[in-house]
């Protein structure tokens, strides 16, 4: 069925109607000028602007956090170096501090990330200065307890400062001793377990020197050492489900187009089986939408009485035919 | 060396600039999704709340971007690296500013950019779990020499 509506003018105040223009997605004012379309494709912020207040929050870990806060760290830095805004100048400073954790410990390569400890003899005393100005820093933030859980840093100490009496001694063969009964003893398929794991881990320690003996020599070092490790696998982990994460995405999406395409497609059917031929078929039934009179339901004929053409509606031309049946005769018909 | 200015397209460029090629990709992804929300078509007309909203433009920039960003991630299913939120928002920060420079063909003061970065930045650390009151305790102390 032909639908058409009837064109409504609404005089507004003109903020009121670039306002409306815009929401209603018509356009307002010149066609040719260039405001309305361009606004129309600005970035839709105000949307999102709520959304911070409501999302949940972003639960990540520290060593994650003092990446986020180290790489955007140098721009802020600069930017509020430029503009002498104190909040970025300031957070230039601790996102320094708070990433010591990552730049001693990262070895992801590049950027900020380019310091590798391992290859790059980073000193044991560095190093527990980096993780203890970082220690300090998210003992501040989050407290000294959940700083230190995070860490494995116990009380107050720094990595540098730890007294020798709080880590146990480990030697060469102690840790392969620990490594040999970890892995348990016994013989599989003929080799000594204990034998062979303990005289591994014996070389890798003896061999190791300047800080790999350093790092086992400080269980804190270790442990934060660990953590590192954890949250940079963690992360590699996250990268390498991504592609996968996308695909099913995207198949879900192509799904979902799916499923609303055949339920569009049966509605139309449904529809289309449903539609009836109207009683009155022959008559548009918009004609009159336009005529601007809403009261005129039905179509008048014009017709010759006593020579006068006269228009009426048909019951009214069939209430004079029956008062007047030799009445004048039907001239035309149609919409009046 | 090129003089830096503050415009939004330098600090778009620097922020890029920053990022660890580790997460290079996982940066470019977000900030492609995040391109795609700005401006696709599906979602212009919410621009019309935007230009209506009240406020200053620093916060209509940082709030605006900040919540993206957390949406973003959150559908994600929290895949998105953490470490790339507060960067990528910096660049779609930038992009943001951009595009209101050219359609208003007005600058973007360095001063609005940075201040638009800073109210972002709280935002997303809140939402990381770092309190406001002591983060701005923990700079302050930064700023007094406190963890030298």
């Amino acid at each position: 069925m032909l639908a058409i509506n009837k064109p409504t003018t609404l005089y507004l105040p003109q903020s009121e109607s670039k306002r409306a223009s815009m929401y209603f997605d018509l356009p307002y004012g010149s066609h040719y000028s260039q405001a309305p379309f361009q606004l129309k494709r600005a970035p839709a912020l105000a949307a999102f602007a709520a959304y911070s207040s409501i999302s949940a929050g972003v639960a990540i870990g520290m060593t994650t956090l003092s990446g986020a806060l180290m790489i955007a760290g140098g721009v802020a830095s600069l930017i509020g170096a430029f503009t002498g805004n104190e909040f970025l100048t300031k957070f230039g400073m601790v996102a320094g501090i708070a990433g010591g954790v990552t730049g001693a410990f990262s070895a992801a390569g590049g950027g900020a990330f380019n310091y590798n400890p391992l290859t790059e003899g980073f000193g044991g005393s560095q190093l527990g200065a980096a993780a203890g100005k970082a220690k300090d820093f998210f003992g501040d933030i989050f407290g000294n307890s959940e700083a230190v859980d995070a860490m494995g840093v116990t009380g107050d100490a720094t990595i540098a400062n730890i007294s020798e009496s709080a880590v146990p001694s480990v030697t060469a063969d102690s840790f392969a001793s620990d490594a040999a009964s970890s892995f348990g003893s016994g013989t599989k398929m003929g080799v000594d377990l204990s034998a062979k794991v303990g005289a591994g881990a014996t070389k890798a320690a003896s061999s190791g020197g300047g800080l790999f003996s350093q790092l086992l020599g400080n269980k804190d070092a270790m442990n934060l050492v660990g953590g590192a490790a954890e949250g940079y696998n963690a992360f590699q982990d996250r990268e390498a489900q991504q592609p996968l994460i996308d695909s099913n995405v995207d198949l879900r999406n192509a799904q979902t187009g799916q499923v609303n395409f055949e339920t569009n497609l049966a509605q139309d059917r449904y529809n289309n089986m449903q539609a009836q031929p109207g009683s009155n078929i022959s008559v548009n039934q918009d004609a009159q939408v336009f005529a601007g009179n809403q009261n005129q339901t039905s179509p008048r004929i014009a017709v010759a009485i006593n020579g006068e053409v006269k228009y009426m509606t048909t019951e009214e031309y069939a209430a004079y035919k029956q008062q007047n049946s030799s009445g004048g005769g039907l001239l035309q018909q149609g919409a009046a | 060396m090129k003089e830096f200015n503050g415009t939004p397209q330098e600090i778009g460029e620097e922020i890029s600039r920053a990022i660890p090629p580790k997460l290079q990709e996982a940066f470019a992804r977000v900030v492609k999704a995040g391109m795609k929300v700005m401006f696709s078509e599906q979602t212009h007309q919410m621009m019309m709340e935007q230009l209506s909203a009240d406020g200053e433009m620093d916060q209509v920039l940082g709030e605006g971007i900040a919540g993206l960003m957390l949406l973003l991630f959150q559908k994600s299913n929290q895949t998105m690296p953490p470490e790339v939120i507060v960067p990528a928002g910096i660049y779609l920060l930038s992009e943001a500013a951009d595009f209101t420079e050219k359609i208003m063909k007005e600058k973007v003061p360095a001063e609005i950019m940075a201040s638009s970065i800073s109210v972002m930045t709280n935002i997303i650390l809140e939402k990381m779990g770092v309190p406001k009151d002591k983060m701005d305790a923990a700079m302050n102390k930064a700023a007094q020499g406190g963890y030298q």
